[in-house]
């Protein structure tokens, strides 16, 4: 029997599998499907990651409830360090954190991601908050990238504005990236999982969400994605996943209500 | 009988009184938390213009209210929105209609830039990470290539930020300006530093004795700040770590009045109408305001 998951904890627990034990990873604003990912690995195959909390500055807070603000006190409940500012600056610009989790306003075929403007820039459609801390795409180990729609006017063949670095392109600038920055390495939607496993790491279809095909995922799409032959289907969250996430770690249904 | 010390309590509008036209502001605090608000409303009814914004890396309700104001000329923008509740009318309208001279940056450059002015150093050298995004284009005169004298590699270069002004609240103070945030340090002694006058505001004003019994607690020191000002309620709408959540009915509130562009509406019911937040306060009303102490 499949139980009834949301769409939320379903990329919950997609994002959940791409964390590793060994990891140091950082989250920020409207994080509440990458935090349910993280708690959920730690609970599972990955007891000794570690997590900050931007905002708050909580190192592996135990909040058993996914609230809505980042900089929330309430989620130093359970916590083991009060991170400054400095320390996030400093573990993102050494490698330290082997994780960053984003979203953004546009999202390119190479993985750039625009949170900054959409439009001229001088003359912009749509003025985004700012670059914050995307930039550090180019220094920690790995991105992953979340959104909370899918659509073509997210997903373009070239952003306006270069605010979190992916694949490049030139070679001339490659000198500038972190030498341990791997860059984006998964991208997780409402509808599908992409990845770049690509010659010239172009945005792949990775899997389809259960109700989607590759045809509805790439008509979502303002570009052409790479597929390759027969697209698997996007594992659910099993049972026990789902217990752990509402009994432990969502305890008010936050994911349960999050994307309609 | 010893000598007294003098007390720096005062008024917020005695402690803003030197505020003037085109000076460089700061506010403490991380999106809607400890957000120095009864401070930036204090600003607002002191009817200044043209400030430079320097604000924190994330934040966005005081910058929106005080563009709403007309009071902004520039603003340093790493993270200007509303968090969970989506990006800053006044903000999103003032860059895209041209109003404001913006300068893009990020999180690093406002924090290092802060850094640099705190310690008195001349710029902050950073690996070229930025050199991969679109920011030096746009903000040329904030990312300089340089040479690392060391290494022989290109690095960058960003100036240091020192402003005129800064704005921290704390869930408590001494009359001396020995300040505690509950919810920790986060860059409030960085801020402190690098800005010239530091106008601290409290929830409660405490007996020194709660201070010094507990020193490693304190994460403001007194030595730096100018003026400490009560303010109950300080980081109202916003919440004040340890003390009170934000109040999420009154943000959607001033969200409405300013994606209408009726933001003046706004301040002329809660922020002109008194010289003080009991306007404010009292449209909220004692429930409410329980309701948003931590249990």
């Amino acid at each position: 029997m499949t139980p009834a998951y949301s769409v939320a904890e379903l990329m919950a627990t997609a994002i959940a599998r791409e964390m590793r034990d060994d990891d140091f990873a950082a989250i920020g604003t409207a994080s509440e499907i990458p935090l349910c990912a993280i708690r959920l690995a730690q609970k599972t195959h990955a007891p000794n990651m570690w997590f900050i909390y931007g905002g708050c500055g909580a190192l592996n807070s135990k909040n058993p409830k996914l609230v809505e603000m980042a900089a929330d006190f309430r989620n130093m409940t359970g916590a083991e360090y009060r991170a400054p500012l400095a320390d996030l600056i400093d573990f993102e610009f050494t490698g330290r954190f082997s994780v960053l989790c984003f979203g953004g306003m546009q999202i390119d075929r190479y993985g750039n991601v625009n949170i900054t403007n959409v439009g001229e820039y001088a003359n912009p459609k749509v003025r985004g908050p700012g670059t914050i801390g995307l930039p550090f795409m180019a220094s920690v180990k790995r991105t992953i990238l979340y959104v909370q729609h899918h659509h073509a006017r997210l997903f373009v063949p070239k952003v306006d504005f270069i605010s979190g670095p992916g694949h490049l392109q030139d070679p001339e600038l490659a000198q500038y990236r972190r030498p341990w920055a791997i860059g984006t390495t998964l991208v997780v939607t409402p509808l599908a999982i992409l990845d770049f496993e690509t010659p010239d790491r172009r945005m792949r279809l990775k899997s389809v969400h259960p109700g989607q095909t590759a045809q509805s995922v790439q008509a979502a799409t303002g570009f052409e994605l790479a597929i390759d032959g027969d697209v698997p289907a996007t594992e659910v969250p099993t049972l026990e996943q789902l217990k752990i996430i509402r009994e432990e770690i969502d305890t008010t249904g936050v994911l349960q209500r999050l994307i309609v | 009988m010893s000598a007294q010390r003098r007390s720096k309590v005062t008024s917020a509008a005695q402690a803003l009184a030197g505020i003037e036209n085109g000076a460089k502001v700061i506010a403490a605090g991380v999106h809607f938390s400890n957000t120095p608000m009864a401070l930036v409303r204090e600003l607002v009814r002191r009817r200044v213009r043209d400030l430079e914004i320097i604000p924190t890396p994330a934040t966005g309700l005081w910058v929106d209210m005080l563009l709403g104001a007309g009071a902004i000329r520039k603003i340093w923008v790493s993270y200007i929105g509303m968090e969970f509740l989506g990006l800053a009318p006044n903000f999103r309208r003032a860059v895209e209609a041209g109003e404001i001279e913006i300068v893009d940056v990020d999180e690093p450059t406002i924090f290092l830039g802060l850094r640099a002015a705190a310690g008195g150093l001349p710029f902050v050298a950073m690996p070229p990470i930025h050199k991969l995004t679109d920011l030096p284009k746009v903000s040329p005169e904030v990312y300089r290539d340089i040479i690392d004298p060391f290494t022989g590699k290109t690095v960058i270069a960003t100036p240091p930020l020192a402003p005129d002004w800064a704005f921290i609240h704390v869930a408590k103070a001494d009359v001396f300006g020995n300040g505690v945030s509950l919810g920790g340090r986060h860059m409030e002694d960085i801020i402190a530093k690098a800005s010239k006058h530091v106008i601290l505001s409290a929830e409660e004003i405490v007996e020194p004795g709660a201070i010094t019994s507990a020193p490693t607690h304190t994460t403001v020191p007194g030595v730096l700040v100018e003026a400490v000002v009560h303010a109950r309620y300080g980081a109202y709408p916003g919440s004040c770590p340890g003390v009170y959540s934000y109040d999420r009915a009154h943000l959607e509130e001033y969200l409405d009045y300013a994606k209408d562009n009726r933001t003046s509406e706004y301040l002329d019911r809660y922020v002109y109408g008194s010289q003080d937040d009991s306007v404010l306060l009292a449209a909220a009303g004692p429930e409410r305001l329980a309701a948003l102490e931590l249990q």
